[in-house]
């Protein structure tokens, strides 16, 4: 058999998508920096913090307004409160990129289920479902935030659930149209012929298939929820003084930007980065988990 | 015969073609030399990947350049080495001097434009100035020529109001509108139904007579090769292994490629199943109607018959063909066997799989019959997982039906099935893109008969195979059906393949069945598939 001998060289028999994935991710040089830029920035929000000698709220008179010094270790300068804006930079790293962690997860996991079991199953199922996304999608989103904030009072859980709620109903969509495409295609109508379940049809055959465009959306995600925590804390619905995020200290920044531009430069250089950082990472995982690129 | 002594109008020498890709420099063309001479046809004739389109396209310098470039050679058309004249030129020449109708109607044109603004367009492209009046004279002129079916009505039309061939008619008159030198026809008719296959190409050597024109006729079909070619250029891998008349590359060949081809057609007759073997399959009047229009609360208004009362039945080791053109209902006749249609659609009278009525049974136990009931589908590149190993698909099936199994005898079942199959064992761990379309519809085959099912429907399983990988796919299957004894139900619209692999045909229409024919009896009942 010609056809048979012309194939290219074999490739190691039985290493599953995953590890070849991890494999391809950690050659990909882009994602790998990414990764470490993250990991490192992550570390410091995490400890700096606590190591640093300056509290959140330290406030030093003499020093207010003040440009980056090595004084009291305000290498990052102050705030208009004379608060060290080194710390409150780390600080708000802990805050806005957990809200961008939890909230693009949440509204990922939900999105991807509920899209593609609402554009597989079609019919019915699918109008109801999709009618449901269209009644949260026209409450206003404002509205829902502060109703949340009524009833269960002031927290940091509330930007994670407010924000997951609506972020989905974007992800939902894109996935269900993707679903309608794909269910139609013969390699899932042959899964149906050799008696796979309708569920096991969509995780083993629909949602592998549909990573391309989620990863694009979901680095899109990222920026789009870390800048509306900013919002939300701007309007006193979200974090609170002293506490503090990147969103925040960019706002308060542009403010004082023609005097002291060095509140909105370090915010803004953390958050330029990580959003870089997300998007280097998700170009990596989606072609490290595209069998084509192997 | 047409050939004339003068000068070739287009001569393309030496020609050499790379793509520079960041993998690496493919050499996709290696020194192809041809001539056309005024008012003949010359056929490029080759197989997937042999490098005849992109011959083509590289005469029109269609090819995405500066990825691809050509080393050496040139094209020669009008005294004007084509490789070397700028964009300005050359748009001058494209559409003009030569142009080009492609192989997908439904894709060349554009969706939003009416006919008669797409034909026009080239027209005021090459003659700025022209009056509105003249150009619709000229449209109008031009689709009565190409034959479109009530032209005057049809230049308001949209494509998506016509069908293929009538598509295919437009693509024509858009290509001979402003009288060009040469026509390059990249495999014009595979997308389209044998009937109308058969009326394009006498189309195409019509208009040739009338307008004389040379053409460069793209293929893969060596039936149309014979109806309209007057030399023939055989293409291998980037480089034409033979070139001459047709008479003497048909007939005479001499290189061994050439040879191969034409000697890749099935031959001989499947032996004939036992006349008291078991019956596998009975059905009996299936209807399939579609929804096209809904009312508001989901009742369907308007219906579309696609399957109107067939009855078959299928004893065990029997092959049932059965042919009709694209539309015809013979792979919707097919799913609503398998019960691969939405339930709603589908109504008939009894269904009996292996003695046990299937008809009414719940969609859980039709599911765990799927075992026996397997299918292999026409397209070898969508009806993989794209993301699932060799192993994984064969496997899944294994995991459903055989959950039983030890791992070992799994892995036993799968290896012995890959052999039945002719793959290779280290082929397990790679992906389908990986593989060529013949690999990939023995995969499929393989993920079918890894559960040894009973009966197997195969819907036009070769048709987007080349020739010679579809004979080797035929001859595997019916390897397998005397291995394991399987009853084949078999869809196709290549006449040549069902006669060589059933034992009785049915011919549909409409939705309808025409005719149905016994081929082990009579081979002069057959004969009558031909008229159809």
């Amino acid at each position: 058999m010609e056809e048979i001998q012309t194939t290219k060289k074999l490739s190691s028999k039985g290493e599953s998508l995953t590890k070849k994935g991890f494999r391809s991710l950690f050659q990909n040089k882009a994602a790998l920096v990414s990764m470490l830029v993250l990991g490192v920035i992550s570390f410091l929000s995490i400890f700096g913090p606590i190591f640093l000698p300056n509290d959140l709220d330290t406030i030093y008179w003499d020093y207010i307004q003040a440009a980056p010094t090595t004084d009291n270790w305000l290498f990052f300068g102050t705030d208009a409160n004379g608060r060290d804006l080194l710390v409150r930079t780390l600080f708000g790293g802990r805050i806005s990129l957990s809200v961008a962690v939890v909230a693009t997860f949440v509204s990922l996991v939900i999105g991807v289920a509920y899209g593609a079991i609402s554009g597989f199953w079609g019919g019915r199922t699918d109008a109801v479902m999709m009618r449901f996304v269209d009644i949260l999608y026209s409450l206003p989103f404002m509205f829902i935030v502060i109703l949340l904030v009524v009833v269960f009072g002031r927290s940091i859980f509330l930007i994670y659930i407010g924000i997951g709620l609506v972020e989905w109903l974007d992800m939902a969509r894109i996935v269900r149209g993707q679903t309608l495409a794909l269910k139609h295609r013969e390699f899932v109508v042959a899964a149906e012929a050799l008696g796979v379940k309708q569920i096991n049809i969509v995780w083993r055959h629909i949602i592998p298939n549909v990573i391309s465009p989620v990863v694009i959306y979901v680095t899109l995600t990222i920026p789009k929820v870390i800048i509306i925590e900013s919002f939300i804390s701007f309007l006193g619905l979200g974090v609170q003084e002293p506490q503090t995020s990147w969103g925040l200290l960019i706002a308060e920044g542009v403010d004082l930007m023609e005097v002291a531009p060095w509140m909105l430069l370090f915010p803004s250089l953390f958050l330029v980065i990580c959003i870089f950082a997300f998007n280097f990472l998700g170009d990596g995982l989606r072609d490290a988990f595209d069998p084509k690129t192997h | 015969m047409k050939e004339s002594s003068k000068q070739p109008i287009l001569s393309v020498r030496g020609l050499s073609i790379d793509f520079h890709l960041p993998e690496g420099v493919t050499h996709a063309l290696r020194d192809v030399s041809f001539e056309i001479h005024k008012g003949e046809t010359l056929a490029l004739l080759g197989e997937s990947g042999s490098g005849k389109s992109i011959s083509a396209m590289s005469v029109l310098q269609l090819l995405p350049y500066p990825m691809a470039r050509h080393p050496k050679g040139s094209i020669i058309f009008r005294g004007k080495d084509l490789i070397t004249l700028s964009k300005k030129e050359l748009y001058k020449i494209r559409g003009n001097g030569i142009s080009m109708i492609f192989q997908e109607p439904m894709t060349a044109l554009n969706p939003l434009q009416s006919i008669g603004a797409q034909v026009a367009e080239g027209l005021f492209l090459h003659n700025p100035g022209l009056s509105q009046s003249k150009a619709k004279a000229r449209v109008l002129e031009l689709l009565e020529i190409t034959r479109v079916a009530r032209a005057a009505e049809r230049m308001h039309a949209y494509p998506y109001e016509l069908s293929g061939g009538q598509r295919q008619r437009v693509i024509i008159a858009m290509a001979l509108i402003n009288n060009p030198d040469i026509l390059i026809a990249d495999e014009p008719t595979s997308a389209l139904d044998i009937s109308v296959q058969n009326q394009i190409l006498q189309l195409l050597i019509d208009l040739q007579r009338k307008f004389g024109m040379a053409i460069l006729f793209i293929t893969h079909d060596l039936s149309a090769v014979e109806k309209i070619a007057d030399r023939v250029s055989v293409m291998k891998d980037g480089q034409i292994v033979e070139s001459g008349d047709k008479e003497q590359v048909l007939r005479r060949p001499k290189h061994p490629y050439t040879k191969l081809l034409l000697d890749s057609h099935i031959k001989g007759h499947k032996q004939p199943y036992e006349k008291d073997a078991k019956t596998i399959l009975e059905v009996a009047k299936v209807q399939v109607e579609f929804p096209l229009k809904r009312s508001f609360f989901g009742r369907s208004l308007s219906t579309l018959k696609a399957v109107k009362d067939v009855s078959i039945c299928l004893k065990q080791g029997q092959t049932l063909g059965i042919v009709g053109e694209s539309g015809s209902g013979k792979s919707t006749l097919g799913k609503a066997i398998l019960k691969l249609l939405h339930k709603n659609t589908v109504s008939m009278q009894s269904l009996f799989f292996d003695g046990k009525d299937i008809n009414k049974i719940s969609s859980e136990e039709m599911r765990r019959l799927r075992k026996d009931i397997q299918v292999v589908f026409q397209d070898p590149f969508g009806s993989l997982s794209p993301r699932m190993t060799v192993d994984g698909i064969i496997r899944e099936g294994l995991d459903i039906h055989f959950s039983k199994l030890s791992k070992a005898e799994k892995q036993e079942r799968i290896e012995h099935v890959l052999l039945d199959v002719a793959l290779n064992l280290d082929m397990l761990g790679r992906f389908p893109h990986e593989f060529s379309g013949g690999q990939r519809q023995r995969i499929a085959i393989a993920r079918a008969i890894v559960l040894r099912p009973k009966f197997l429907l195969l819907d036009e399983p070769t048709s987007a195979l080349d020739r010679n990988v579809q004979v080797q796919v035929l001859n595997l299957l019916r390897d397998l059906q005397k291995k394991y004894g399987l009853t084949y139900l078999f869809i196709s619209h290549d006449l040549d393949v069902v006669r060589a692999m059933s034992d009785d045909v049915i011919i549909m229409k409409n939705g309808e069945v025409l005719e149905s024919i016994k081929i082990g009896k009579s081979k002069k009942a057959f004969l009558s598939l031909e008229d159809f």
